[in-house]
Formats: C-alpha cells, structure tokens, sequence
C-alpha cells in the first residue's frame, strides 16, 4: 500500500513541477480519443434504444426500412381558424402547392414521394373487383340500369336496403356513403342547371361521375376543415442526422405555404416524433451540462474561495467529459438519449474526485506546506479513497452489461469508461494546471491567498450532526428506521409509466397531432402491423381482426390485389354487370313523374339517414347529408337544397322532359363507361399497383406483405392500448408496432432494473468486503442504500412519480454511486475506533455533503429539459442522491457507533492486530489532525 | 379469552359463512328485481359524450310491458332534440322497428342490428337484455370474489354465455352484498373489456330499487352515453298493448 501511495505522490509531485509534460500527455489522450469523438453518432430517440432482442422490435425495424410508408411525414393542413368563405378549397389549394414544392428540385434530396391526395386510375380501372364478394349481388343490382330514373331508383333500392335505420352500417360504410351522396348532390346540381338552360360540359359530367364512383380524392377531416398529405422522405427514422435536417426543413417549407394560404399547418407521424425527441433531447441535455457545470463550479468557487477553481476543476472535468465521448465513439459508436444523459450526470460524479484533491490541497496549504508539498500530501491522504471509490463505481456500472437491452449495456460501459476517464483527467490536469497557477504567482510575484488567508473548509456540519446523534443514539436510529418503513410501506404502489408520449416532451406539436388525427380523420398514427409472406389466408385474417371492437380499421394488400380464389369468385358478377351495362342504351324519353317519385323517395331515405348520423355523431356523414338535404343538425330547412330547386323545376315546367333526356345522353353513357371501366374482370397483379399503395403493402424487396390494423382511438390513451392490444392478440400473436415495442422496452427495462440492481450489489458487495474484509461491516453498509431504495419507492408512490423505461436507470446508478458516503465514513469510523463518532462525521460530513450536492446537481440539471423522461429521471435520480446522503450520513454513523460500541460488534478487517489496540492508536492520529 | 370477543367472532364467522353460501343464482335473481317493474312508464334524457364533447341531449318517454307469452316489449318515442322529436324505437322480443319523424316512415331493422348502438349510444339493443329483463340471461354465472365499487362491497359475478350467440363472450357483473343491486356490469369480447355500465342512484320504486342514472363508458371509443331517468312509474295506465305494434307505430305524428 506504501508504494501505491508513494506512485500517486510522487506522479503528483512530478506533474506539478513539470505542468507543461503532463498537459502534453493529456493533449495527446485528447488528439487519440478526437477520432473516437468523430465516430460518435447523436442518436437520440427512443426508437434508438429499443431492445433488438425482441421480435417485435425486429419486426418494427424490419418495417420501418422496408415499409418506408409506414413511417411516412403526415402533414396536417388546419383551417379551423379560417374565416373565409372558400374553406374547403383554400385546403385544396395550400395541399397543391405544398405538394408542388416538396416535389421540386429543392426537396429533392428529402422527399422522395408526396401525395397530396389519392391517384384515381388504379381504382377508375378496377374498382368493383376490391368489393367484397358479399356485396357483388348489390352491384349487380345497383348498377343494372345507367339511365337516369334506373339509376335512381337502383340508389334508393339498396339505400333502404343497407342503411334505413342502420346507424351502425351507415358508421361502417362512411367513407363510401359520404362519396356517394357528394357525388349525388353534384350529379343533381349538374340536372338542375340543365333544367335551367345552362350549357353543361363533359369535363363537368365526367367529374360529378368519378366524384359519385371514386369520392374525393382528397384526404379530408369528418368536417372537411383539415387537410392531410403524405410524404415520403428519402430517409427512416434510422437516418438521425438526414431525419433531423430534412424534416425540418420539410416541416418550415408546409408551414410556410399554410401560412401564405392563411391556414396552418404541421407534421406527424414516427419520423416527425423521432425529430422532436431529438431536437428536445439534445436542447435538454446542452441546457443541462451548461446549467450543472456552472452550478458546480460556483458551489466550489464560494467553498474554496478560489478564483482559480474554474481552471483546476473545470478544465479537466469537461476534458474528462470529452474523453469519455471519445471512448464512447470507440466503444458503442454512439450516445443514446440514456448515455447522452449520464455525460451531463457525469459532471457531477467527476468533479467528486476533483473535491478530494482540492480539499486535500487546500488543507495542506493552510498548514503551510509548499504546493508541490501539499499536492503530494493531498494526493497520498486521498489518493488511494479516490481512486478505490472509481473504481467501485466503475466495477458497478460495468456489471450492469449482463442486462438483455442495449440501452442498459451500452449505459454500462459508457458508464464505467466515463468514471475511469474522469479519473485519469483529474490525476493527469489537476496537480498540473496547480503547477501552472504556482508558476504564474511566482512570475508575477504575486502571493498566493490560500497562504495568506488562512481559508479553512469548515466543518461545522458533520461535527453538529455527530455531537446530536451521539446524544440520542436511539432517536436518531429509530426516526430514521421509521421513516423507512412509513415510505416502504408506501413502496409497493409506485407504478410503471407505460405510455411512451407521456415521456416525450410536453406540448409537442407533433404528439398533439396524433390525437387530431385520431379526432378529425380516424387515423392512428401508431397502428400495428403484420409481416405476412402469404397472401391466400390474408381475407380471413383481415376479416377476423376487423371484427375486433377495438379495430377501427384493417388493410392489407388484399385490400387492393384479391387472392385468386377471391378475385374468381367475383369474376362472374363483374362480368354480369358489363353485360348489363353493354345493353343499355340511353332511352329519349323519361318519365317525369317516376324520376320525380325517385327522386323524393332519395331525398326521404337522405334524410332519414341524416337522422340516424346526427343521433350517432358521424360528423362527416351528417355534414353531408345535411348539405344535400338543406337541414341543420335540428332539422330544420336552413337553405333551399338541390332536390328543392329540382322539385320545383320539375312540377312547374312543362320542357323539362326534353332537358332531362339531354343530360341524360350526356350523364347515362359516361355513367355507363365508368362502371363498365370499374367492372374490369381481368386480373389484379401487384404490377397494377400505383407506387403508393404497393410501398404501403409490399416490401422493397416485394418477399413480405404488410398488414396495417387501425385502431378506435388514440393506442396511447389510457388503458384503451392494453384492450387493442389483447383483442389483436386473440387473432394474432404475430403483430408489432411501436406500442408493442415500447411496452416490450418497458418490460425489458425492468427486468434489467432487477437484474442490473442485482449485479451491482453483488460486485459492490465483493469490492467491499475485500476492502473491509470485515462482513458485518460490509452488510451494515448496504443497509442506508436499501432504506435509501425504499425510501425512494414511497416517495414516488405518494408524489405519483411513476418509473419508465429512462428513469429506472436509477436503480443500479443508487448502488454505484449512493454507496459511496457509507464507504468513506467507514474508512473514518475504523481509522478514528470507538467514540470516534464526532470526528469521523467532522472529518467526513462536509466532503460528503458537497459530493452529494454535486451530483444532484449534475442529475437535477435534467430537471429543466422540455423532455418529461428526462425531466422525471432527473428528479427520481435527485431525490435518491438525496436520501442515500441522508441514511449515510445521520443514521449509518449512529448504528455503526451502537453495534460497535454498545453491543461489541467486532468491525476490524479480518486478520488485523488487536483491533482495541489499533482502533485506539489509529484514532489519535485524526484527533490530533482535527486540533491542529 | 374473553367470553364477549369469542361471540364477537362468532357472529363474524357465521355472518361469513351465510354471505359465501350465498348461491349465485339467489344473488341474481334479487339484482334483477329491479327491472321486474311492469307496465312501466318512464321519462328519461339519454346524453352522450363523444371525445370529450357533449351532444345535444336525447330527451325519450318509454312503455315498457311484456306480452302475454312473456316476450318483453318496450316503445321509446324521442322528444328532444328537434332533428329527432317523434322519432321511435319499438322493440318486441328480439324484434325492431324505428320509425323517423322527419318523413314518417316505419322501418323494420335487420336482426343483426340488436348488436348496434341504440339511438347512436355506448348502449346497445343487446345491453338492454337481448329481448328479456335481465342483464344476464343467457349467461351462467360463478361468484369471484369481493371488490369495492364506488366504497360499496360488492361481489364479483363472472357470467358466461350458455349459448353460442351470445353479444358478449363474457360479463362481469358488480352486485352489493348489503342490497343486492347492480353496481356495474362490464362487458367482455376477444378477450378484453370493451363497455363498462355503472348503475346508480337507486331509489325505491314500487316494491324494488331502481337505478335512476345509468351510465355506459365504451373502452373502444372515446364515448359515454349516460341515461338519466326523470320519472317511472309501474303499473302505469298509459301503458296500453295496442302501443307494442309497428301499425301504432305508423300512427304516430
């Protein structure tokens, strides 16, 4: 042990003689690990730090780079606070040009695809082959006749058959009933400014068909006040720096236009989320080692009273801090949110070492020793506590590699790589920029003010406290053991935070949007998916998942390609509808008086179904259907509608038989060839396929199919995820997405929480009794650390701080790093012997107390961060420091002091002289150190 | 011990003992009295909660009476809101008809609409009891356990479907260990709970207790649908069997 003291003495000696070799040392350190520091990549979103032990994380990335739709930007147009008349075309409008320009050269190097809307071909082409079988008899009868009063009463046949008085059909069929009576009111406006004399034209006729067969193509909210477009950036979520640059620039440029329009306008989806995580995360952890490193630095200004103590701390503290960066490049290639926020930690736990040597230094001076004296002194008294409590932290943090997560491994070797490199900078730099400082006085004839003020680190704090609990032993004890159990009595019901978006920042756009998505489109952003190869059982499997209360919504590829068998059966019905259809010529005269009676039986059956959307709340549905009607959600007649105009024109008018056949031999034929186009009987192939619905469905490599499963609501609210979830699993075991991702994480990280605490505490327990060699001692000092523990439970329990998958890191960091009090105040305890309670927390009490307050610092920087993951780590991480500093410091000395003294607990290392002897002998020296 | 502590016990454990011979079937029987009321007129508001926003309230008089065969029938005519004032449901059995207000005309519902929402509420025809009185026919039952509901003791009533076609592949029924009333129902399909029911105000109509609010939260959609009853009243004369026909139906103005 002598010559170990006798290297760090004389190393610090030497590096204080000779600043200029070791800051060249520390220089070439620095220039190697540069390298290290340019392979670091800055990836920090939680999507970075999901477990690729799980299948379904597999399966997530797998879908994320070969299904790059399903993480596509969703951009939302909003023109809620739109005054103009013209609200739903200045939606239109802003939607074009945003797709325009995202489509330009400019963007070309981000946006790789973007939709604005819904190509029409592939569905004009072979639209009623993607009907489900079951309802080919309703085409057929639908579509028999394509005259004017045919198709009427075909409309109103299977409206009473389908709809009157089914609320819940109408709610199914949303989508199709909005298109069609659109595209109804459009067909009876164009009839009616026939009916008035006005020149109709084919594009005029051609767009109220494909309006009626195809609906909008348009991607509106229920209420038709929002907008949505899809884009398709050239990058995944993967991509960090491209997803950062590029989405931000994307999201500008949508914002831009919408503010031109007068609308607004953001963006969502995975990627959109992922930007926002990364943006909020690095502003956070920068906001919180800028705020740490002040603090810090001004709490050991106004302690040692040393101007200089930015320089002597601060240079190899944040020169540490770069090291292990560059170790980290090196090591992981990487810093994940959890690493990237034990670097700003790091601050805190590396400056400890710093506080040692300073004090030691310091101290010496104020005996009046040399520099070069008292840096060595300094480094021979607290050398070798420095450097065991480095490496019992470091041995800690690296046992946390036998966790299952990535995120958990790559924490421990960061972790300990960090503690390590801390170490060596402070060995390394602070005795040497001292030699400089002495340098600089000395060429300066300057005295130095730590000799000529005396400055003395007091120590009133942990003598009070020793002088009060040796009086009331048993108060102390007892208080404190109580509070434990009142707060572990509580313990049981801290609870997991599951739910990914409450860790995201709050006031996100891009979360906010996900529940307008959910509210105005009934779109989930976070859906979950299947991977299938085969696609022949796919109908059953959609049919099945559909019928799940909590599925709002499945599509699958067979959605767009049948299978064989499906697209045979429906071969016949098709090809009946073309028979139908090739045989029906346009007749010259029309029966006013039956078009009319369809015409008010349509009107009825609108109505009707108006009823049942404004009583079941489909928004969309109701809004249409009180635009083709005239009524408000009342009832009441609130303006004339187009069967008015036509009633009147039709009763009053004696030539409107004549105009009628007109539009008829424009509207009939177009109709005809329309669904003549639709009824297409050949093959569907994925090669018919536009490129947005195959990147959807099909794999890049085209082996695998997608299957996308829509949920009710929002799959993060409440327990609304697990019921999704559970029903999706009564189908299928094979789904993922990331709320299965993240609950897997979730599961993950606490089962490494346990197993990391667990490694920890065995290594930390083997460290100990090897340093001790004494196991009473070594399990009385675990027993602040597990009062500390439970004390933390109770105290998130009461104040609802819930654990998740960032801030369970806490668990194993308590072990490494909140046994460390306990530690020194045992050396103290042994060195001081019996009745050396007072001294041992005068001597020790204030060093604790300033590294204790150092770390909170460092983990309550995160405090702060927009970033509620880190926000809540910082506090749990905080208020364990905390209670581990508390427990150490006024009930671990008392108990020593009782076992030892009042129960003759032996506590000498084994194989040690007699201890009376040398706990007697040992303790004279401190007392005598604390009198001078 | 003290002669007094043992009786105390003893009267603890005999009180345990009668509460857990209690059958199952007894404590249904008792909790579904209070939708044994017949002939019953009654006047309630039905409101619903869509995404945390409220929709205009529903205002309904209902009949309610069974027929001579047993076959439950009820007729609800909507006074409120004016888009749906005379609008009507008339349900005999499994059996529906609606007739709407705005263009008079009477229409027959298909028999897979009883799984629907009734009148575009959390309710569905099925959750008025599948054309009987009580919640849970059609469904055996097995007692698991004691849970408090809403600071009542309550037991926990597990209810599985006796047939195949059943709405629900499970209930889960809350009734008070002191009254013997309903307290909540939940309502279970592939495997997890879709619709919870809470039942309460109970006032004492006639010879039983009656909820007076009745509230339906869908675990699928972000819904409640609450039915407040304003006025009941058994053995009402209002309530005559010519209303219980699609043809009075078609008669209403």
């Amino acid at each position: 042990m002598t010559s170990q003291r006798g290297l760090m003495e004389r190393w610090a000696r030497w590096a204080t003689s000779n600043p200029g070799r070791a800051i060249i040392v520390a220089l070439a350190i620095t220039a190697l690990l540069t390298i290290g520091v340019a392979r670091l990549r800055l990836e920090m979103t939680f999507y970075s730090i999901m477990p690729d032990s799980s299948e379904q994380v597999r399966d997530l990335r797998y879908i994320t780079e070969q299904f790059p739709f399903s993480s596509a930007i969703m951009a939302v147009v909003d023109a809620r606070g739109y005054e103009g008349e013209d609200q739903k075309e200045t939606i239109i409008r802003t939607i074009e040009e945003i797709e325009a320009s995202l489509s330009g050269a400019a963007f070309s190097e981000f946006v790789d695809v973007i939709y604005g809307g819904i190509d029409p071909s592939f569905a004009s082409e072979h639209g009623l082959m993607l009907v489900d079988t079951a309802d080919m008899d309703r085409l057929v009868d639908l579509y028999q006749d394509t005259n004017l009063l045919g198709f009427l009463r075909g409309l109103n046949v299977d409206l009473e058959r389908e709809y009157s008085g089914d609320g819940g059909a109408l709610e199914d069929d949303e989508a199709q009933v909005v298109a069609w009576v659109n595209g109804l009111e459009e067909i009876l406006s164009l009839m009616n400014r026939e009916l008035e004399g006005e020149e109709i034209s084919r594009e005029e006729v051609s767009g109220a068909t494909n309006a009626f067969l195809l609906g909008d193509p348009y991607l509106l909210s229920n209420d038709e006040q929002m907008g949505l477009l899809m884009i398709l950036p050239t990058y995944t979520v993967n991509d960090i720096r491209p997803m950062v640059e590029g989405t931000t620039a994307i999201e500008s440029e949508v914002k831009r236009i919408a503010d031109a329009n007068g609308v607004h306008a953001g963006i969502t989806g995975l990627i959109a989320v992922g930007r926002d995580e990364m943006v909020t995360s690095e502003q956070g952890f920068a906001t919180g080692m800028t705020i740490a490193i002040i603090l810090i630095i001004a709490l050991l200004v106004i302690v040692f009273r040393l101007w200089s103590t930015p320089l002597i701390i601060g240079l190899p503290l944040v020169i540490g801090i770069y090291w292990t960066a560059g170790l980290a490049g090196f090591l992981v290639s990487r810093l994940s949110i959890v690493t990237a926020m034990y670097m700003v930690a790091l601050v805190g736990l590396g400056v400890d070492y710093a506080i040692h040597m300073i004090s030691g230094f310091v101290q010496e001076r104020d005996r009046g020793a040399s520099t070069v004296d008292a840096v060595g002194l300094a480094f021979r008294k607290s050398g070798r506590g420095i450097v065991t409590g480095a490496l019992t932290t470091a041995a800690a943090f690296i046992s946390l590699v036998v966790a299952d997560s990535g995120m958990i491994r790559e924490l421990a070797v960061v972790a300990s790589a960090g503690i390590l490199a801390e170490l060596v900078a402070m060995f390394l730099l602070v005795p040497a920029i001292v030699g400089v400082r002495e340098r600089r006085l000395i060429r300066h004839s300057k005295p130095d003010p730590l000799v000529h003020r005396k400055q003395r680190i007091r120590s009133d704090f942990g003598r009070r406290i020793g002088e009060v609990s040796s009086r009331h032993p048993w108060g102390f004890i007892a208080g404190l053991a109580g509070l434990a159990v009142v707060l572990g009595i509580w313990s049981p019901r801290v609870s997991i935070e599951d739910n990914l978006m409450e860790m995201e920042a709050e006031g996100l756009e891009s979360v906010e949007l996900q529940d307008t998505l959910v509210e105005e489109f009934g779109l989930a952003p976070d859906s979950l998916f299947l991977i299938t190869r085969d696609t022949e059982d796919l109908p059953t499997l959609v049919d099945d998942l559909e019928d799940l209360a909590s599925v709002r919504a499945v599509e699958a590829v067979t959605t767009y390609v049948p299978t064989a068998a499906d697209q045979a059966e429906r071969r016949p019905f098709l090809e009946e509808i073309r028979r139908n259809l090739s045989d029906d010529d346009p007749t010259a005269v029309i029966d006013v008086d039956a078009l009319l009676e369809e015409l008010y039986r349509l009107e009825i059956n609108l109505v009707e179904m108006g009823d049942l959307s404004v009583l079941g709340g489909n928004e969309r549905l109701a809004h249409a259907l009180n635009g083709a009607t005239g009524l408000d959600n009342d009832g009441n007649k609130v303006e004339r509608s187009v069967f008015d105009r036509l009633f009147e024109k039709l009763e009053s008018e004696g030539g409107a038989v004549a105009r009628l056949a007109e539009f008829q031999q424009a509207f009939s034929p177009e109709l005809n060839q329309r669904i003549f186009q639709m009824a297409n009987p050949d093959a569907v192939t994925m090669d018919d396929l536009p490129r947005m619905i195959r990147s959807t469905y099909q794999s890049r490599d085209g082996a695998a199919n997608l299957v996308t499963i829509f949920p009710r609501q929002n799959p993060w609210v409440g327990s609304y995820r697990n019921i999704f979830t559970t029903q999706v699993e009564s189908v299928t075991s094979d789904a993922t997405g990331m709320i299965l991702a993240a609950d897997e994480m979730t599961r993950i990280a606490q089962v490494d929480g346990i197993r990391s605490m667990i490694a920890a505490l065995i290594v930390v327990f083997l460290i100990l009794l090897i340093d001790f060699r004494n196991l009473k001692l070594t399990l009385l000092s675990f027993l602040p650390l597990g009062m500390a523990f439970v004390s933390l439970l109770g105290i998130m329990a009461i104040t609802e701080i819930q654990f998740d998958f960032i801030n369970i890191i806490a668990i194993p960091l308590l072990v490494g790093i909140g046994i460390d009090g306990t530690v020194h105040i045992n050396h103290r305890y042994l060195q001081e012997g019996r009745g050396g309670l007072v001294p041992t927390l005068a001597g020790t009490g204030t060093a604790i107390l300033m590294t204790a307050v150092t770390t909170m610092i460092g983990f309550g920087s995160f405090i702060p961060s927009l970033m509620r993951a880190l926000r809540s780590t910082g506090i749990v991480l905080t208020v364990a420091i905390a209670l581990a500093f508390a427990y150490s410091v006024l009930f671990h000395p008392t108990l020593l002091m009782m076992v030892n003294e009042r129960f003759g607990w032996n506590l000498k290392p084994w194989g040690s002289r007699d201890a009376g002897d040398q706990t007697r002998r040992v303790a004279g020296q401190p007392h005598k150190t604390e009198r001078r | 011990m003290k002669k007094s502590t043992l009786l105390i016990i003893g009267f603890l454990v005999a009180g345990v003992a009668s509460t857990t011979a209690q059958n199952v079937g007894d404590i249904l029987a008792a909790a579904d009295e209070a939708f044994e009321l017949s002939d019953v007129y009654s006047r309630s508001t039905l409101t619903i909660t869509r995404n945390g926003r409220e929709q205009a309230t529903q205002v309904m008089e209902s009949f309610q009476s069974d027929a001579a065969d047993g076959t439950v029938r009820s007729l609800s005519v909507f006074s409120a809101p004016p888009r749906v004032a005379g609008t009507a449901y008339l349900m005999i059995g499994n059996d529906l008809w609606i007739r709407f207000a705005s263009t008079g005309r009477v229409r027959k519902m298909s028999s897979s609409a009883r799984t629907n929402a009734a009148a575009g509420s959390d309710f569905s025809y099925a959750d008025m009891g599948d054309g009987s009185r009580s919640f849970t026919a059609g469904y055996s039952a097995r007692l698991d356990g004691m849970e408090s509901i809403r600071g009542v003791d309550a037991h926990r009533i597990v209810l599985t479907p006796t047939q195949g076609d059943a709405a629900y592949e499970r209930l889960v029924a809350w009734v008070s260990a002191e009254e013997l009333i309903y307290l909540r129902v939940q309502y279970w399909t592939d495997g997890a709970p879709i619709k919870v029911m809470d039942l309460e105000d109970y006032r004492r109509v006639g010879n039983v207790h009656y909820p007076f609010v009745v509230r339906m939260r869908s675990l699928t959609n972000d819904s409640v649908s609450e039915i407040v009853t304003q006025e009941i009243v058994p053995a009402s004369p209002r309530v005559e069997d010519r209303l219980f026909s699609s043809t009075y139906l078609r008669s209403l103005r």
